[in-house]
């Protein structure tokens, strides 16, 4: 069912037609409000919280625009306000969602230690970017949303949008280096064998 | 082709606008070039790790959140309810008793006091429509001016109910937040 057709009903007085739009955009709220608190418990809790504000501004929704990105708008305001309320100065790590996400059952220790190395590094990589290049980012490449939903969501023009996403890649690049510099010369054959198969 | 044609292109590889003739340039150029295979690397591992690290919300959050509404809800109601209440209250036991002294006093009076409060309508009518008559030369204007005026009353009343309903429910679900 369109998104449009829950809101109407909704606006109508249907209470139950709201938890399909919650479970819709529960993972783009949370992991928005996640790549900006860097925090589990307080991102779950802005979720709920940027949910109870769609609620009670259903009605000040405009339908020329897109939900989600109406939706993502509200997450990263209201996960700003946090943020300046708290006034964080250094972000703390995902460190726990990494151990959540390796297997702990499967695989061998000594990969899953790796592994788990090669998370934090990058993980790392992107928290010690500027929270301006962090959440932009984040919204292209782990949200899967387009420049002009980035654009709406943040409010920038779109050539801050590129300037910012591709200066963040290049940061992350810069980061990153030294780590997959080791090794260049064995490089150059496993690179073809990963773009162009055995 | 130099490393920065070979950057940008990458760029243009991750925004899914590169053509096949570009990808085979640029592929060529990741071949021979040790320093932007290093750099394409580093970045297919974030951006992959990026794809990979979705972060998924709690499975309770559904049940919360309506959870949090439905208090929402029954807090606004039992908010308004003093207000409404009390008034409804007073109102009907002051129609109830009039109803009673009119009902009392027999049809005859109740006539008579119809017919009074038309006739003090009718006087004050009388008496908007003489001072229209001073001021603006026009007997009709007045009658014109009392339907605008309480029109512009009705509205400023409906105005204020919304305003207070509206402060009502904003106040309620704002409680819910922390």
């Amino acid at each position: 069912m369109d998104d449009i057709v829950r809101i109407r009903k909704c606006l109508a007085g249907d209470r139950e037609a709201f938890e399909p739009l919650v479970s819709k955009y529960k993972n783009l709220v949370y992991g928005i409000a996640l790549s900006i608190l860097h925090n589990k418990d307080e991102a779950a809790d802005v979720t709920q919280e940027v949910f109870l504000k769609v609620w009670a501004n259903l009605g000040r929704y405009n339908p020329e625009y897109s939900f989600k990105t109406w939706i993502a708008r509200i997450t990263v305001n209201h996960s700003i306000n946090v943020n300046q309320k708290h006034k964080r100065s250094a972000p703390v790590a995902w460190d726990e969602e990494a151990v959540q996400r390796i297997p702990t059952d499967s695989g061998l220790p000594e990969e899953e230690i790796l592994l788990k190395e090669e998370q934090d590094r990058v993980r790392s990589a992107v928290e010690s970017l500027p929270e301006m290049y962090r959440l932009v980012i984040t919204l292209f490449h782990q949200q899967s949303l387009s420049y002009d939903e980035i654009c709406q969501i943040t409010g920038y023009p779109l050539s801050i949008v590129k300037n910012r996403l591709y200066r963040a890649r290049k940061m992350l690049c810069e980061k990153l280096r030294t780590y997959y510099g080791n090794g260049a010369g064995e490089e150059e054959a496993s690179w073809a064998v990963k773009k162009h198969g055995s | 082709m130099g490393c920065e044609k070979a950057w940008e292109l990458m760029m243009s590889q991750l925004d899914g606008k590169i053509e096949g003739r570009d990808l085979m340039i640029l592929e060529n150029h990741l071949r021979m070039c040790p320093e932007c295979r290093r750099q394409e690397a580093s970045l297919s591992a974030v951006l992959l790790e990026l794809e990979r690290a979705r972060p998924a919300a709690p499975e309770s959050t559904e049940r919360k959140v309506m959870e949090r509404i439905c208090d929402a809800r029954r807090k606004e109601t039992a908010a308004l309810l003093p207000y409404v209440v009390l008034p409804a209250a007073l109102l009907a036991g002051l129609l109830a008793y009039l109803l009673y002294k009119l009902y009392m006093s027999g049809p005859v009076i109740l006539i008579d006091k119809a017919a009074r409060t038309l006739t003090v309508f009718y006087k004050v009518c009388q008496s908007m429509a003489a001072v229209s008559n001073v001021l603006l030369n026009t007997q009709y204007l007045s009658g014109i001016l009392m339907m605008v005026g309480v029109s512009l009353f009705a509205g400023i009343i409906v105005l204020i109910s919304r305003q207070l309903r509206k402060k009502g429910n904003s106040q309620a679900y704002w409680r819910t937040i922390k």
